[in-house]
């Protein structure tokens, strides 16, 4: 053992050998695992499927039982494209290897995230709560599409809120890029559901004074 | 000599593998002061040494942080009931019946590839579906599921609205009401409260305090606290490998309760039956 002291060269060998080896270990590790389990992108894709279902029913409900053609294609739009967004995120979550679920929401957004839900009954920043929900069934025509517009706009100003967490947190590419998207897509919706809403309110007011 | 040479060797055990890189670069200033000397007696070259110990230490330990990592991500918890025989997950069972390798009735419970709409057709004896496991955790079930996204429901759900949750990719918590008190089920309620893809309900007569349903597989507990039951949420909620139904979701369910599931051996009468399930049906489209 004492000669291999007397050799740096092989020191060097063998240092060599398991720095390689640990290099290797680190790659495999990071090529199978980016983003981890704990991630703010892994936190933004599990946390906004759930954000987007409860769009997805709210959306689905107004096409069927909404009144106003414009607000109708407006909740069939953000039906499909969030289902399809859905999709995406599960996709990522399966590619990355890790838990489709976590009992922890907004936890990867920061403290004051988690406080907003906490101050917002445990619901994600903009969702309904069941009695809005319920509420919101019961409705249709006209009233369903004016409760469908204030309540999808408050839902979209949560998920721009938690699509922007995330533009500032990562810097993986493909989340950054799909984030953005919802960022525009979302901003844009509101400002049809204003307008279309102000319409509505508008006639009917005018109908009522005549 | 030899002496000198166990005292340097215990120090620098003691000084254990932190100090090798300072021991390294110590030696390295001093040679290049002292460039001009001409050393006779070659010592032995403990910075060196050190510092390649410390190599291999730092270098091991990353591979084996490494490996651990890789073999620790997504493990199932250990008390789990696995209801797919040797092929583990409804993935693997579903691709060897599409290779024709096997039939469903070659397996040891065929239920958990059976995913028919036992309402969907003019036979309404079996309306109420029974299951061979209970609570069930797969199988046959009713057209409507029950909504799941984190659903916590006081009273008794319907076995068939609930495998049909199991089928979107969602844990099924119940909890046997005599044996958990109601501390334990706000503490439970408390894990699932606002957790997609997950729901609770009462069990009565399930004889074990706690058990968790994700579709083909099974975990039962006498401890409502026991840690396996997060692992298992964490790991069945919408697992890939065990999606029976991929990419349905939890939202525009029923929320129907009933005070009389078929809970064991307990049988509904064709009455309740037929008006549990008018019930159901009139509640459906509205929630």
């Amino acid at each position: 053992m004492s000669r291999l002291w007397q050799r740096p060269a092989v020191l060097i060998a063998i240092a060599a050998v398991l720095m390689l080896g640990a290099g290797f270990a680190i790659g495999w590790v990071s090529a199978t695992s980016t983003p981890g389990n704990d991630s703010p992108e892994a936190g933004f894709a599990r946390d906004m499927q759930t954000h987007h279902q409860q769009a997805v029913a709210m959306a689905m409900y107004e096409w069927q039982n909404g009144e106003d053609e414009a607000m109708r294609a407006i909740a069939y739009d953000i039906a499909t494209s969030q289902s399809a967004e859905i999709g995406m995120m599960r996709s990522w979550l399966r590619e990355w290897g890790v838990q489709m679920s976590s009992g922890e929401p907004m936890s990867w957004a920061g403290e004051g995230h988690v406080h907003d839900m906490e101050d917002n009954g445990g619901l994600m920043a903009g969702m309904a709560t069941d009695e809005e929900m319920a509420e919101f069934k019961q409705l249709t025509g006209y009233e369903a599409d004016v409760m469908f517009a204030n309540l999808m706009i408050d839902h979209h100003i949560g998920g721009i809120a938690m699509a922007e967490a995330i533009v500032d947190l990562s810097d993986n590419e493909t989340v950054v890029d799909a984030a953005s998207r919802m960022i525009t897509v979302q901003k844009s919706d509101i400002a049809n559901m204003q307008g279309h809403l102000d319409n509505l309110l508008a006639a009917a007011e005018s109908a009522g004074q005549g | 000599m030899a002496s000198k040479k166990q005292n340097s060797s215990k120090t620098a055990k003691n000084a254990g593998s932190k100090s090798a890189k300072n021991a390294g670069s110590k030696s390295g200033k001093n040679a290049s002061r002292k460039g001009r000397g001409v050393q006779v007696a070659q010592p032995k070259p403990w910075g060196l040494i050190l510092t390649f110990s410390g190599v291999g230490v730092v270098a091991l330990g990353l591979i084996a942080v490494a490996a651990f990592v890789v073999w620790d991500r997504s493990k199932p918890p250990e008390g789990v009931t696995n209801f797919y025989g040797d092929y583990g997950s409804y993935e693997v069972v579903k691709a060897a019946i599409d290779d024709g390798e096997i039939t469903a009735e070659d397996l040891d419970h065929p239920w958990v590839v059976q995913q028919e709409h036992l309402d969907a057709d003019e036979d309404t004896s079996n309306d109420q579906p029974t299951y061979e496991i209970s609570p069930p955790a797969g199988g046959n079930h009713l057209s409507q599921w029950q909504t799941c996204t984190g659903a916590v429901y006081a009273d008794p759900i319907a076995d068939g609205n609930a495998v049909h949750s199991l089928e979107h990719g969602a844990v099924w918590l119940t909890y046997d009401p005599e044996l958990v008190d109601e501390g334990q089920v706000s503490e439970l309620a408390s894990k699932i409260e606002g957790r997609d893809f997950s729901l609770m309900s009462p069990y009565p007569g399930q004889g074990v305090a706690v058990s968790l349903q994700a579709w083909g597989v099974q975990l039962q507990t006498d401890d409502p606290a026991d840690p396996e039951i997060d692992q298992f949420l964490n790991y069945y909620i919408q697992n890939g490998d065990n999606l029976a139904e991929m990419g349905a979701s939890c939202t525009g369910g029923v929320s129907t309760t009933t005070a009389t599931t078929s809970g064991g051996e307990t049988e509904m009468t064709e009455e309740e039956a037929s008006a549990l399930l008018e019930q159901m049906e009139s509640s459906a489209p509205a929630e």
